[in-house]
């Protein structure tokens, strides 16, 4: 994989500002200086720019097939809604309170269980990035112990069967 | 003077081609990479795999497991190894960074599949590879710098 490659997989995250400090360097740094990330880059964010307008189109009921989900989810159409909402007589809280209420209490619970740790134990991290060309990948990470990734044969064997006896791809005569 | 001086500093700090915390990093990577053949059939447990019989006879059935080959390789980063499995295959390996949780390889094997993984010091991967002859290719791979 070139380093244009593996910049090109992070330029998402760089727009979105979800980097750490390191990658957000490197990807400026690699951007700054090659031509074709850099175009790359500014395509991502003419895309942007298009679907927060085609959004803001569907708000005011231009596109009124547009995906309301996705539009509630962008941060320049939430601006136009507060907007909107500070309109005097434009808002009937009566009607949709215990609506908006209800959808809130729903997501601040869904919040909360994404937030909360689960049970499985913590992997070593040693895979950062796997490509199985969509074969069967079976990847046994525990803390303290070697890291084994077993490619799941299509037509079967003894490395179908796992020690505990389930079995995980079919077992050949 | 005092003019010169300082832009002399701002060339040179400006000038530097990666940043300091990378002086430090090794620049050269071993690894050594190890084929072995496990199979259904009754047979020794060849004694340069101990630890990885440990390991994988916990996971997965199996009678015997004997050593086909093994290389090992001094890379710089972005360097590339290559190793011919039995059943023709390539195996690429390319040390792309070391830090301080451990070297990021970047592994291709031909027909399979490719990846990047950390690798702790002394810390070793074990690939499940393809079928051979009546059992599996492993390939064992540790990298130390």
């Amino acid at each position: 994989m070139s380093a244009c490659e593996r910049i090109a997989e992070r330029l998402d995250g760089y727009r979105d500002g979800e980097l750490g400090f390191l990658s957000r360097w490197r990807v400026g740094r690699h951007v700054a200086g090659c031509r074709e990330c850099r175009q790359q880059f500014e395509a991502l964010g003419r895309t942007g720019d298009w679907v927060r307008q085609a959004a803001l189109a569907s708000a005011t009921g231009a596109a009124p097939d547009f995906w309301p989900g996705i539009a509630s989810r962008l941060p320049a159409l939430d601006a136009a809604r507060r907007e909107e909402a500070a309109a005097p007589g434009r808002f009937a809280p009566g009607l949709f309170g215990p609506v908006l209420g209800g959808a809130v209490a729903a997501t601040v619970a869904m919040l909360l269980w994404l937030a909360l740790p689960t049970s499985e134990p913590s992997a070593s991290g040693v895979v950062r990035a796997l490509y199985s060309q969509g074969r069967q990948v079976v990847v046994l990470e525990e803390e303290g112990a070697d890291t084994i990734i077993w490619v799941m044969d299509e037509r079967g064997g003894v490395e179908g069967v796992h020690r505990d006896g389930a079995e995980i791809n079919r077992v050949s005569a | 003077m005092f003019r010169l001086r300082y832009a002399l500093v701002l060339g040179l700090a400006l000038g530097l081609p990666a940043p300091a915390w990378s002086e430090d990093a090794p620049k050269q990577v071993h690894v050594r990479l190890v084929v072995t053949h496990a199979s259904p059939k009754p047979g020794p447990i060849d004694p340069d795999v101990r630890d990885l019989h440990e390991r994988l006879s916990r996971e997965f059935r199996y009678e015997s497991l004997r050593v086909l080959q093994q290389k090992d390789f001094k890379l710089g980063m972005q360097e590339v190894a290559s190793v011919k499995l039995p059943t023709g295959k390539m195996v690429k390996v390319r040390p792309m960074h070391v830090g301080d949780d451990g070297v990021l390889l970047s592994v291709s094997i031909e027909g399979s599949v490719s990846g990047d993984y950390r690798v702790r010091n002394h810390h070793q991967v074990h690939f499940g590879v393809e079928r051979y002859e009546d059992g599996k290719l492993i390939l064992s791979l540790e990298a130390n710098y």
